[in-house]
Protein backbone atom coordinates (compact mmCIF):
# COMPACT_ATOMS: atom_id res chain seq x y z
CA UNK A 1 0.00 0.00 0.00
CA UNK A 2 1.23 3.72 -0.61
CA UNK A 3 1.52 6.25 1.79
CA UNK A 4 0.25 8.56 -0.78
CA UNK A 5 -1.40 7.63 -3.76
CA UNK A 6 -2.21 10.61 -5.60
CA UNK A 7 -4.55 10.27 -8.94
CA UNK A 8 -5.73 12.37 -11.71
CA UNK A 9 -5.96 15.19 -9.52
CA UNK A 10 -7.16 18.82 -10.78
CA UNK A 11 -8.10 21.74 -9.27
CA UNK A 12 -9.44 24.64 -10.37
CA UNK A 13 -10.00 28.33 -8.77
CA UNK A 14 -12.52 29.18 -11.24
CA UNK A 15 -11.03 29.85 -14.94
CA UNK A 16 -7.42 29.30 -13.30
CA UNK A 17 -5.91 25.17 -13.53
CA UNK A 18 -3.95 25.41 -10.34
CA UNK A 19 -2.92 21.47 -10.72
CA UNK A 20 -3.89 19.90 -13.73
CA UNK A 21 -4.23 16.29 -13.53
CA UNK A 22 -1.12 15.28 -11.63
CA UNK A 23 -0.24 11.72 -11.10
CA UNK A 24 2.42 10.05 -8.42
CA UNK A 25 2.48 7.88 -6.06
CA UNK A 26 4.64 8.24 -2.54
CA UNK A 27 5.94 4.11 -0.95
CA UNK A 28 6.06 3.99 2.47
CA UNK A 29 9.38 4.87 4.23
CA UNK A 30 10.13 7.13 1.37
CA UNK A 31 11.65 10.61 1.86
CA UNK A 32 9.63 12.48 -1.49
CA UNK A 33 10.49 15.80 -2.61
CA UNK A 34 7.89 17.81 -4.15
CA UNK A 35 9.20 20.93 -6.57
CA UNK A 36 8.49 23.46 -8.56
CA UNK A 37 8.52 26.63 -9.27
CA UNK A 38 6.31 29.54 -8.01
CA UNK A 39 2.51 29.07 -8.89
CA UNK A 40 3.14 25.59 -9.75
CA UNK A 41 0.65 23.96 -7.95
CA UNK A 42 2.95 22.60 -4.70
CA UNK A 43 0.75 24.19 -2.06
CA UNK A 44 -2.25 23.43 -3.55
CA UNK A 45 -1.38 20.04 -4.15
CA UNK A 46 -0.62 19.57 -0.32
CA UNK A 47 -3.78 21.60 0.95
CA UNK A 48 -5.98 19.42 -1.33
CA UNK A 49 -4.19 16.29 1.26
CA UNK A 50 -4.86 17.91 4.27
CA UNK A 51 -7.84 18.24 3.19
CA UNK A 52 -8.10 21.93 3.24
CA UNK A 53 -9.07 22.19 0.25
CA UNK A 54 -11.10 19.65 -2.27
CA UNK A 55 -9.97 18.42 -5.46
CA UNK A 56 -12.39 19.52 -8.53
CA UNK A 57 -11.24 15.77 -10.17
CA UNK A 58 -9.32 13.11 -9.07
CA UNK A 59 -8.58 11.65 -5.69
CA UNK A 60 -5.66 11.63 -3.27
CA UNK A 61 -5.29 8.75 -0.71
CA UNK A 62 -3.07 8.92 2.25
CA UNK A 63 -1.86 5.78 4.31
CA UNK A 64 -4.49 3.82 2.19
CA UNK A 65 -7.59 5.71 2.67
CA UNK A 66 -9.52 8.38 0.84
CA UNK A 67 -7.80 11.87 1.79
CA UNK A 68 -11.42 13.63 1.93
CA UNK A 69 -13.70 10.97 3.02
CA UNK A 70 -11.54 9.94 6.02
CA UNK A 71 -9.77 13.17 6.67
CA UNK A 72 -10.39 12.88 10.31
CA UNK A 73 -9.14 9.52 11.11
CA UNK A 74 -6.03 9.69 8.75
CA UNK A 75 -5.11 13.02 10.66
CA UNK A 76 -4.17 11.06 13.56
CA UNK A 77 -1.26 9.60 11.67
CA UNK A 78 0.04 13.09 9.85
CA UNK A 79 2.39 15.56 11.03
CA UNK A 80 1.92 18.83 9.06
CA UNK A 81 4.14 22.23 9.06
CA UNK A 82 2.57 24.91 6.65
CA UNK A 83 5.12 27.38 4.63
CA UNK A 84 4.71 30.04 6.34
CA UNK A 85 3.92 28.88 9.87
CA UNK A 86 0.90 30.97 11.64
CA UNK A 87 0.49 31.59 15.18
CA UNK A 88 -2.45 32.44 17.59
CA UNK A 89 -0.27 36.05 18.94
CA UNK A 90 -1.79 35.62 22.21
CA UNK A 91 -0.59 32.36 23.13
CA UNK A 92 2.74 31.16 24.40
CA UNK A 93 4.40 27.98 22.24
CA UNK A 94 3.54 25.91 25.47
CA UNK A 95 -0.26 26.62 24.88
CA UNK A 96 0.12 26.03 21.11
CA UNK A 97 1.99 22.23 22.35
CA UNK A 98 -0.99 22.13 24.59
CA UNK A 99 -3.38 22.48 22.07
CA UNK A 100 -2.06 20.28 19.61
CA UNK A 101 -1.88 17.62 22.17
CA UNK A 102 -5.55 17.50 23.66
CA UNK A 103 -6.55 17.79 19.76
CA UNK A 104 -4.42 14.71 18.52
CA UNK A 105 -4.72 12.23 21.61
CA UNK A 106 -1.40 10.52 21.01
CA UNK A 107 1.93 10.26 22.08
CA UNK A 108 4.12 13.28 22.78
CA UNK A 109 7.42 13.86 21.97
CA UNK A 110 7.42 17.73 22.20
CA UNK A 111 9.30 17.64 25.54
CA UNK A 112 12.36 15.47 23.20
CA UNK A 113 11.77 18.59 20.49
CA UNK A 114 12.09 21.51 22.26
CA UNK A 115 15.17 21.15 24.03
CA UNK A 116 16.93 19.50 20.40
CA UNK A 117 15.50 23.03 18.54
CA UNK A 118 16.55 24.63 22.03
CA UNK A 119 13.16 26.42 21.87
CA UNK A 120 11.79 28.60 24.75
CA UNK A 121 8.10 27.55 24.99
CA UNK A 122 7.36 30.24 27.23
CA UNK A 123 7.45 33.26 25.39
CA UNK A 124 4.11 34.27 23.42
CA UNK A 125 4.24 33.67 19.96
CA UNK A 126 3.81 37.16 18.83
CA UNK A 127 7.49 38.09 20.18
CA UNK A 128 9.11 35.01 18.42
CA UNK A 129 11.53 35.73 15.69
CA UNK A 130 10.61 33.66 12.29
CA UNK A 131 13.32 30.71 13.26
CA UNK A 132 11.30 30.56 16.76
CA UNK A 133 7.79 30.59 14.87
CA UNK A 134 9.55 27.91 12.21
CA UNK A 135 10.83 25.80 15.16
CA UNK A 136 7.52 25.69 16.96
CA UNK A 137 5.84 24.45 13.81
CA UNK A 138 7.96 21.93 13.41
CA UNK A 139 7.68 20.72 17.04
CA UNK A 140 3.65 21.21 16.24
CA UNK A 141 4.20 18.77 13.25
CA UNK A 142 6.62 16.45 14.51
CA UNK A 143 5.31 15.41 18.41
CA UNK A 144 2.84 12.91 17.79
CA UNK A 145 5.39 10.55 16.14
CA UNK A 146 3.39 10.71 13.04
CA UNK A 147 3.21 7.52 10.13
CA UNK A 148 3.12 10.34 7.18
CA UNK A 149 4.87 13.59 7.37
CA UNK A 150 4.05 16.26 5.23
CA UNK A 151 5.87 19.64 5.10
CA UNK A 152 5.81 22.57 2.99
CA UNK A 153 9.53 23.98 3.05
CA UNK A 154 10.50 22.60 6.32
CA UNK A 155 13.68 24.60 7.03
CA UNK A 156 12.49 27.66 5.70
CA UNK A 157 14.10 30.76 8.32
CA UNK A 158 16.02 28.07 10.27
CA UNK A 159 20.15 28.89 10.39
CA UNK A 160 22.16 26.69 8.96
CA UNK A 161 22.66 24.53 12.07
CA UNK A 162 18.58 24.40 12.92
CA UNK A 163 18.62 22.82 9.26
CA UNK A 164 21.09 20.24 10.32
CA UNK A 165 18.50 19.19 13.09
CA UNK A 166 15.67 18.98 10.72
CA UNK A 167 17.67 16.90 8.11
CA UNK A 168 18.90 14.79 11.07
CA UNK A 169 14.87 14.48 12.72
CA UNK A 170 14.14 13.62 9.26
CA UNK A 171 16.74 11.02 9.03
CA UNK A 172 15.93 9.33 12.22
CA UNK A 173 12.15 9.64 11.40
CA UNK A 174 12.89 7.42 7.96
CA UNK A 175 14.83 4.97 9.82
CA UNK A 176 11.76 4.83 12.06
CA UNK A 177 9.94 3.83 8.59
CA UNK A 178 8.22 7.31 8.53
CA UNK A 179 7.29 8.25 4.85
CA UNK A 180 7.88 12.15 4.19
CA UNK A 181 6.38 14.41 1.69
CA UNK A 182 8.64 17.71 1.71
CA UNK A 183 8.20 20.63 -1.25
CA UNK A 184 11.38 22.63 -1.17
CA UNK A 185 13.32 25.42 -3.03
CA UNK A 186 16.55 24.25 -1.08
CA UNK A 187 18.21 22.05 -3.75
CA UNK A 188 20.70 21.13 -1.43
CA UNK A 189 18.16 20.49 1.20
CA UNK A 190 16.32 18.02 -1.53
CA UNK A 191 19.65 16.65 -2.40
CA UNK A 192 20.69 15.88 0.61
CA UNK A 193 17.20 14.76 2.76
CA UNK A 194 15.21 13.16 -0.28
CA UNK A 195 14.96 9.90 -2.39
CA UNK A 196 13.03 11.01 -4.72
CA UNK A 197 11.60 13.79 -6.38
CA UNK A 198 8.27 14.69 -8.39
CA UNK A 199 8.35 17.96 -10.66
CA UNK A 200 5.53 19.92 -11.42
CA UNK A 201 5.29 23.27 -13.52
CA UNK A 202 2.40 24.91 -14.24
CA UNK A 203 -0.25 22.74 -12.59
CA UNK A 204 1.46 19.33 -14.28
CA UNK A 205 4.40 16.91 -13.52
CA UNK A 206 7.30 17.10 -15.51
CA UNK A 207 9.22 14.38 -13.66
CA UNK A 208 9.15 11.81 -11.20
CA UNK A 209 11.94 10.58 -10.73
CA UNK A 210 14.94 9.29 -7.97
CA UNK A 211 17.61 11.82 -7.31
CA UNK A 212 20.29 9.16 -8.48
CA UNK A 213 18.98 8.96 -11.74
CA UNK A 214 18.32 12.86 -12.14
CA UNK A 215 21.89 13.26 -11.02
CA UNK A 216 22.97 10.71 -13.83
CA UNK A 217 20.98 12.80 -16.35
CA UNK A 218 23.38 13.87 -19.24
CA UNK A 219 23.99 17.60 -18.92
CA UNK A 220 27.43 19.41 -18.87
CA UNK A 221 28.54 22.64 -18.02
CA UNK A 222 31.41 23.53 -20.52
CA UNK A 223 33.80 26.37 -19.53
CA UNK A 224 36.28 27.14 -22.78
CA UNK A 225 39.08 29.61 -23.23
CA UNK A 226 39.93 29.90 -26.87
CA UNK A 227 43.33 31.12 -28.09
CA UNK A 228 41.13 33.80 -30.55
CA UNK A 229 37.55 35.34 -30.34
CA UNK A 230 35.04 32.34 -31.39
CA UNK A 231 31.59 32.70 -32.74
CA UNK A 232 28.81 31.29 -30.61
CA UNK A 233 27.18 29.98 -33.54
CA UNK A 234 29.81 27.27 -34.06
CA UNK A 235 28.16 25.70 -30.80
CA UNK A 236 24.40 26.37 -30.39
CA UNK A 237 24.42 24.87 -34.29
CA UNK A 238 24.89 21.75 -32.58
CA UNK A 239 22.71 21.67 -29.56
CA UNK A 240 24.65 23.93 -27.08
CA UNK A 241 22.85 26.67 -25.08
CA UNK A 242 25.19 29.31 -24.21
CA UNK A 243 25.25 30.77 -20.74
CA UNK A 244 27.83 33.33 -20.86
CA UNK A 245 30.23 34.51 -24.13
CA UNK A 246 32.77 37.04 -23.49
CA UNK A 247 35.48 37.47 -26.32
CA UNK A 248 37.92 34.11 -25.81
CA UNK A 249 35.42 32.77 -23.54
CA UNK A 250 32.62 30.82 -23.55
CA UNK A 251 30.55 29.01 -21.55
CA UNK A 252 27.71 26.92 -22.79
CA UNK A 253 25.19 23.62 -21.56
CA UNK A 254 25.02 21.06 -23.16
CA UNK A 255 21.79 18.20 -23.44
CA UNK A 256 22.33 14.84 -24.05
CA UNK A 257 25.45 13.92 -26.38
CA UNK A 258 28.52 15.79 -25.89
CA UNK A 259 31.04 14.17 -28.09
CA UNK A 260 29.91 16.49 -31.34
CA UNK A 261 30.83 19.45 -29.04
CA UNK A 262 34.09 18.22 -28.01
CA UNK A 263 35.01 17.26 -31.78
CA UNK A 264 33.73 21.12 -32.28
CA UNK A 265 36.04 22.02 -29.21
CA UNK A 266 39.03 20.26 -31.20
CA UNK A 267 39.19 21.91 -33.71
CA UNK A 268 39.80 25.11 -31.84
CA UNK A 269 42.67 26.82 -30.58
CA UNK A 270 42.24 25.95 -26.78
CA UNK A 271 43.87 27.23 -23.78
CA UNK A 272 41.88 26.27 -21.31
CA UNK A 273 39.07 23.59 -20.71
CA UNK A 274 36.63 22.10 -18.05
CA UNK A 275 33.48 19.94 -18.40
CA UNK A 276 31.73 19.20 -15.81
CA UNK A 277 28.38 17.22 -14.89
CA UNK A 278 25.57 20.08 -14.73
CA UNK A 279 24.38 20.10 -10.55
CA UNK A 280 21.29 19.23 -9.31
CA UNK A 281 20.15 22.58 -9.62
CA UNK A 282 20.85 22.80 -13.28
CA UNK A 283 19.15 19.78 -13.99
CA UNK A 284 15.86 21.54 -11.92
CA UNK A 285 15.80 24.24 -13.38
CA UNK A 286 16.10 23.15 -16.74
CA UNK A 287 12.38 21.48 -15.91
CA UNK A 288 11.23 24.49 -14.37
CA UNK A 289 11.72 26.71 -17.26
CA UNK B 1 -12.61 5.39 22.31
CA UNK B 2 -12.71 7.25 19.01
CA UNK B 3 -16.02 9.07 19.16
CA UNK B 4 -15.06 9.87 22.82
CA UNK B 5 -11.79 11.50 21.62
CA UNK B 6 -13.81 13.57 19.20
CA UNK B 7 -16.24 14.56 21.85
CA UNK B 8 -12.97 15.71 24.06
CA UNK B 9 -11.76 17.37 20.96
CA UNK B 10 -15.16 19.55 20.83
CA UNK B 11 -14.65 20.37 24.76
CA UNK B 12 -10.86 21.33 24.16
CA UNK B 13 -11.98 23.47 20.62
CA UNK B 14 -15.34 25.21 23.07
CA UNK B 15 -12.86 25.84 26.32
CA UNK B 16 -9.98 27.13 24.78
CA UNK B 17 -12.67 29.55 22.52
CA UNK B 18 -13.93 30.88 25.70
CA UNK B 19 -10.49 30.61 27.41
CA UNK B 20 -9.73 33.53 24.35
CA UNK B 21 -12.16 35.44 24.44
CA UNK B 22 -13.28 35.72 28.35
CA UNK B 23 -11.81 39.35 28.56
CA UNK B 24 -14.55 40.10 25.61
CA UNK B 25 -17.03 38.50 28.03
CA UNK B 26 -15.97 40.37 31.27
CA UNK B 27 -15.98 43.84 29.75
CA UNK B 28 -19.34 43.64 27.69
CA UNK B 29 -20.86 42.18 30.98
CA UNK B 30 -19.46 44.58 33.69
CA UNK B 31 -20.85 47.21 31.25
CA UNK B 32 -24.08 46.18 31.00
CA UNK B 33 -24.50 45.73 34.54
CA UNK B 34 -22.63 49.42 35.12
CA UNK B 35 -25.41 50.60 33.01
CA UNK B 36 -28.28 48.88 34.54
CA UNK B 37 -26.73 50.28 37.95
CA UNK B 38 -26.43 53.57 36.87
CA UNK B 39 -30.02 53.39 35.62
CA UNK B 40 -31.45 51.96 38.70
CA UNK B 41 -29.76 54.39 41.17
CA UNK B 42 -31.42 57.47 39.04
CA UNK B 43 -34.82 55.82 38.57
CA UNK B 44 -35.90 57.01 42.33
CA UNK B 45 -35.58 60.49 40.97
CA UNK B 46 -36.46 59.99 37.59
CA UNK B 47 -40.03 58.29 39.25
CA UNK B 48 -40.33 61.60 41.46
CA UNK B 49 -40.89 63.25 37.26
CA UNK B 50 -42.70 60.90 35.14
CA UNK B 51 -45.43 62.84 34.29
CA UNK B 52 -43.61 65.39 33.11
CA UNK B 53 -41.45 62.82 30.80
CA UNK B 54 -44.83 61.51 30.01
CA UNK B 55 -45.60 65.14 28.46
CA UNK B 56 -42.82 65.58 26.86
CA UNK B 57 -42.93 62.17 24.75
CA UNK B 58 -45.81 63.39 23.62
CA UNK B 59 -43.85 65.40 21.03
CA UNK B 60 -42.05 62.83 19.57
CA UNK B 61 -43.37 61.56 16.65
CA UNK B 62 -44.76 58.25 16.39
CA UNK B 63 -41.99 56.29 14.42
CA UNK B 64 -39.12 57.31 16.60
CA UNK B 65 -41.13 55.89 19.79
CA UNK B 66 -41.72 53.15 17.75
CA UNK B 67 -37.66 52.47 16.80
CA UNK B 68 -37.10 52.25 20.75
CA UNK B 69 -40.41 50.10 21.14
CA UNK B 70 -42.11 52.33 23.24
CA UNK B 71 -46.08 52.86 23.45
CA UNK B 72 -45.59 55.42 26.41
CA UNK B 73 -43.22 57.43 28.36
CA UNK B 74 -44.41 56.54 31.77
CA UNK B 75 -41.72 55.78 33.78
CA UNK B 76 -43.00 55.39 37.35
CA UNK B 77 -41.89 51.75 37.68
CA UNK B 78 -38.45 50.12 36.96
CA UNK B 79 -39.85 48.01 34.56
CA UNK B 80 -40.34 51.11 31.95
CA UNK B 81 -37.92 52.91 32.66
CA UNK B 82 -35.33 50.20 31.46
CA UNK B 83 -37.27 49.27 28.75
CA UNK B 84 -37.14 52.84 27.49
CA UNK B 85 -33.39 53.80 28.38
CA UNK B 86 -31.61 50.56 28.77
CA UNK B 87 -33.46 47.83 26.86
CA UNK B 88 -34.41 49.68 23.75
CA UNK B 89 -31.06 50.21 21.98
CA UNK B 90 -27.73 50.13 24.24
CA UNK B 91 -28.72 46.37 25.89
CA UNK B 92 -29.35 45.19 22.59
CA UNK B 93 -26.58 46.81 20.96
CA UNK B 94 -24.16 45.40 23.73
CA UNK B 95 -25.53 42.07 22.93
CA UNK B 96 -25.36 42.55 18.89
CA UNK B 97 -21.61 43.47 19.43
CA UNK B 98 -21.34 40.26 21.89
CA UNK B 99 -22.40 37.78 19.69
CA UNK B 100 -20.28 39.71 16.28
CA UNK B 101 -17.01 39.11 18.11
CA UNK B 102 -17.50 35.50 18.90
CA UNK B 103 -19.26 34.92 15.55
CA UNK B 104 -16.43 36.51 13.29
CA UNK B 105 -13.47 35.31 15.78
CA UNK B 106 -14.95 31.92 15.28
CA UNK B 107 -14.16 31.53 11.88
CA UNK B 108 -13.84 33.88 9.54
CA UNK B 109 -11.03 35.21 11.60
CA UNK B 110 -9.06 32.32 11.99
CA UNK B 111 -9.27 31.78 8.31
CA UNK B 112 -8.05 35.39 7.71
CA UNK B 113 -5.18 34.80 10.58
CA UNK B 114 -4.48 31.49 9.23
CA UNK B 115 -4.80 30.09 12.75
CA UNK B 116 -7.32 27.80 11.46
CA UNK B 117 -5.01 25.31 10.31
CA UNK B 118 -3.94 24.64 13.66
CA UNK B 119 -7.75 23.00 13.70
CA UNK B 120 -7.81 21.67 10.23
CA UNK B 121 -4.60 19.59 10.60
CA UNK B 122 -5.59 17.90 13.79
CA UNK B 123 -8.43 14.70 13.85
CA UNK B 124 -11.42 16.84 14.02
CA UNK B 125 -13.98 17.02 11.90
CA UNK B 126 -15.22 20.64 10.60
CA UNK B 127 -18.67 20.29 12.21
CA UNK B 128 -16.59 19.38 15.57
CA UNK B 129 -14.61 22.67 14.82
CA UNK B 130 -18.28 24.32 14.09
CA UNK B 131 -20.19 23.69 16.90
CA UNK B 132 -17.26 23.59 19.14
CA UNK B 133 -16.89 27.46 18.86
CA UNK B 134 -20.89 27.52 18.27
CA UNK B 135 -21.52 26.23 21.84
CA UNK B 136 -19.13 28.63 22.91
CA UNK B 137 -20.44 31.59 21.25
CA UNK B 138 -23.47 30.78 23.25
CA UNK B 139 -22.29 29.85 26.32
CA UNK B 140 -21.09 33.46 26.42
CA UNK B 141 -24.26 34.94 25.09
CA UNK B 142 -26.17 32.93 27.68
CA UNK B 143 -24.18 34.31 30.70
CA UNK B 144 -24.04 37.70 29.01
CA UNK B 145 -27.94 37.96 28.98
CA UNK B 146 -28.18 36.27 32.96
CA UNK B 147 -25.57 38.57 34.61
CA UNK B 148 -26.37 41.67 33.29
CA UNK B 149 -30.64 41.06 32.98
CA UNK B 150 -30.85 39.34 36.37
CA UNK B 151 -28.07 42.36 37.78
CA UNK B 152 -31.50 43.76 38.46
CA UNK B 153 -31.68 41.22 41.96
CA UNK B 154 -29.11 42.65 43.96
CA UNK B 155 -29.32 45.86 42.22
CA UNK B 156 -32.59 46.72 43.27
CA UNK B 157 -32.24 44.91 46.50
CA UNK B 158 -29.31 47.54 46.90
CA UNK B 159 -31.27 50.51 46.15
CA UNK B 160 -34.41 49.01 47.76
CA UNK B 161 -36.61 49.40 44.19
CA UNK B 162 -39.46 46.75 43.70
CA UNK B 163 -39.06 44.74 40.85
CA UNK B 164 -41.63 42.17 38.51
CA UNK B 165 -39.10 39.46 38.64
CA UNK B 166 -41.04 37.13 35.94
CA UNK B 167 -41.08 40.47 33.63
CA UNK B 168 -37.48 39.82 33.78
CA UNK B 169 -37.37 36.30 33.29
CA UNK B 170 -39.39 37.05 30.28
CA UNK B 171 -37.46 40.03 28.84
CA UNK B 172 -34.01 37.85 29.17
CA UNK B 173 -35.74 34.92 27.37
CA UNK B 174 -36.65 37.02 24.55
CA UNK B 175 -32.98 39.14 24.36
CA UNK B 176 -31.37 35.33 24.58
CA UNK B 177 -33.47 34.40 21.67
CA UNK B 178 -33.11 37.96 19.68
CA UNK B 179 -29.05 37.10 20.24
CA UNK B 180 -29.19 33.50 19.40
CA UNK B 181 -30.69 34.67 15.91
CA UNK B 182 -28.05 37.59 15.39
CA UNK B 183 -25.09 35.23 16.77
CA UNK B 184 -26.64 32.33 14.02
CA UNK B 185 -26.82 34.51 11.21
CA UNK B 186 -23.03 36.15 11.90
CA UNK B 187 -21.66 32.64 12.14
CA UNK B 188 -23.16 31.74 8.86
CA UNK B 189 -21.64 35.00 7.72
CA UNK B 190 -18.33 33.78 9.15
CA UNK B 191 -18.17 30.49 7.49
CA UNK B 192 -19.00 31.91 4.34
CA UNK B 193 -16.41 34.80 4.43
CA UNK B 194 -12.15 34.50 4.72
CA UNK B 195 -12.49 37.96 6.74
CA UNK B 196 -13.56 39.72 9.46
CA UNK B 197 -14.35 42.89 7.81
CA UNK B 198 -16.56 41.28 5.36
CA UNK B 199 -19.13 39.51 8.14
CA UNK B 200 -19.00 42.91 9.97
CA UNK B 201 -20.04 44.66 6.72
CA UNK B 202 -22.95 42.13 5.58
CA UNK B 203 -24.20 41.59 9.66
CA UNK B 204 -23.74 45.03 10.21
CA UNK B 205 -25.32 45.90 6.94
CA UNK B 206 -28.54 43.42 7.13
CA UNK B 207 -29.24 44.97 10.91
CA UNK B 208 -29.32 47.97 9.73
CA UNK B 209 -31.18 47.77 7.39
CA UNK B 210 -33.68 45.94 9.29
CA UNK B 211 -34.05 48.97 11.90
CA UNK B 212 -34.57 50.88 9.05
CA UNK B 213 -37.23 48.91 7.69
CA UNK B 214 -38.24 49.20 11.47
CA UNK B 215 -38.82 52.52 11.83
CA UNK B 216 -40.24 53.44 8.38
CA UNK B 217 -42.89 50.99 8.76
CA UNK B 218 -44.39 53.17 11.22
CA UNK B 219 -44.42 56.15 8.86
CA UNK B 220 -47.15 55.27 6.50
CA UNK B 221 -50.06 52.36 6.89
CA UNK B 222 -48.83 51.09 3.33
CA UNK B 223 -45.20 50.28 5.07
CA UNK B 224 -46.37 48.46 8.50
CA UNK B 225 -46.02 45.37 6.45
CA UNK B 226 -42.22 45.98 6.21
CA UNK B 227 -41.75 45.45 9.90
CA UNK B 228 -42.38 41.65 9.79
CA UNK B 229 -39.06 42.00 7.29
CA UNK B 230 -36.54 43.18 10.84
CA UNK B 231 -35.73 41.69 14.06
CA UNK B 232 -36.47 44.38 15.91
CA UNK B 233 -39.99 44.56 15.56
CA UNK B 234 -40.03 40.61 17.02
CA UNK B 235 -37.45 42.27 19.83
CA UNK B 236 -40.44 43.50 21.83
CA UNK B 237 -38.56 44.16 25.02
CA UNK B 238 -40.89 46.46 26.44
CA UNK B 239 -43.78 44.23 25.72
CA UNK B 240 -41.85 41.60 27.52
CA UNK B 241 -40.50 44.01 30.45
CA UNK B 242 -43.32 46.13 30.67
CA UNK B 243 -46.30 43.38 29.93
CA UNK B 244 -44.39 40.08 30.85
CA UNK B 245 -45.84 39.12 27.35
CA UNK B 246 -43.65 37.51 24.27
CA UNK B 247 -45.27 37.22 20.82
CA UNK B 248 -45.13 33.66 19.98
CA UNK B 249 -44.71 34.76 16.64
CA UNK B 250 -41.36 36.34 17.33
CA UNK B 251 -40.04 32.85 19.36
CA UNK B 252 -40.74 31.62 16.13
CA UNK B 253 -39.20 34.08 14.09
CA UNK B 254 -35.76 33.60 16.27
CA UNK B 255 -35.87 29.97 16.30
CA UNK B 256 -36.54 29.73 12.71
CA UNK B 257 -33.53 32.16 12.16
CA UNK B 258 -31.45 30.66 13.94
CA UNK B 259 -31.90 26.71 13.24
CA UNK B 260 -31.64 28.03 9.26
CA UNK B 261 -28.50 30.26 9.80
CA UNK B 262 -26.68 27.44 11.87
CA UNK B 263 -27.64 24.39 9.24
CA UNK B 264 -26.67 26.39 6.70
CA UNK B 265 -23.30 28.29 7.92
CA UNK B 266 -22.44 24.18 9.64
CA UNK B 267 -23.13 22.60 5.82
CA UNK B 268 -21.05 25.60 4.46
CA UNK B 269 -18.08 25.27 6.59
CA UNK B 270 -17.86 21.32 6.53
CA UNK B 271 -18.05 21.83 2.58
CA UNK B 272 -15.61 24.69 1.64
CA UNK B 273 -12.47 25.27 0.90
CA UNK B 274 -10.27 27.33 3.11
CA UNK B 275 -7.04 28.19 1.65
CA UNK B 276 -4.91 28.98 4.69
Amino acid sequence: MPAIEVTNFTKHFGKIKAVDGITFTVEQGEVFGFLGPNGAGKTTTIRCMMDFIRPTSGTISLLGKNAHASSVEIKKKIGYLSGYVRLYEKWTGQEHIDFAKKLSGTSDGSNELIERFGFNPTIKTKELSSGNRQKLGLILALMNRPELIIMDEPTNALDPLLQNTVYELLDEAKKHGTTIFMSSHNLNEVDRVCTKVCIIKQGKVVATESINNLKKMRMYSVHAHFGKVVAPETFTNIGAEIIEHRNDFLTMKVKGDIEPIIHALAKLPLRDLKIEHATLEDVFIEYYK
Amino acid sequence: MFSLNITNNMLTIFLRYLKDKWLSLLVYTVASVAMMWMYVGMFPSIAKQSESYAQLAEAFPEAMMKAFGIENFIMDKIENFLAIEHFSMIWPLMLILLSFTFSSNAIAREIEKGTIEHLLCRPVSRLKIFFGKYVAGMTAMLVFVILSIFAIVPLGTLHGISYQFPHFITTAFLGFLFGWAIFSLAMMCSSFFSDKGKVAMTVGGLLIVMYVLNIISGLKENLKNLEYLSFFHYFATADALIKNIIDSQSIWVFIATALACTIIGAWRFSKRDIAV
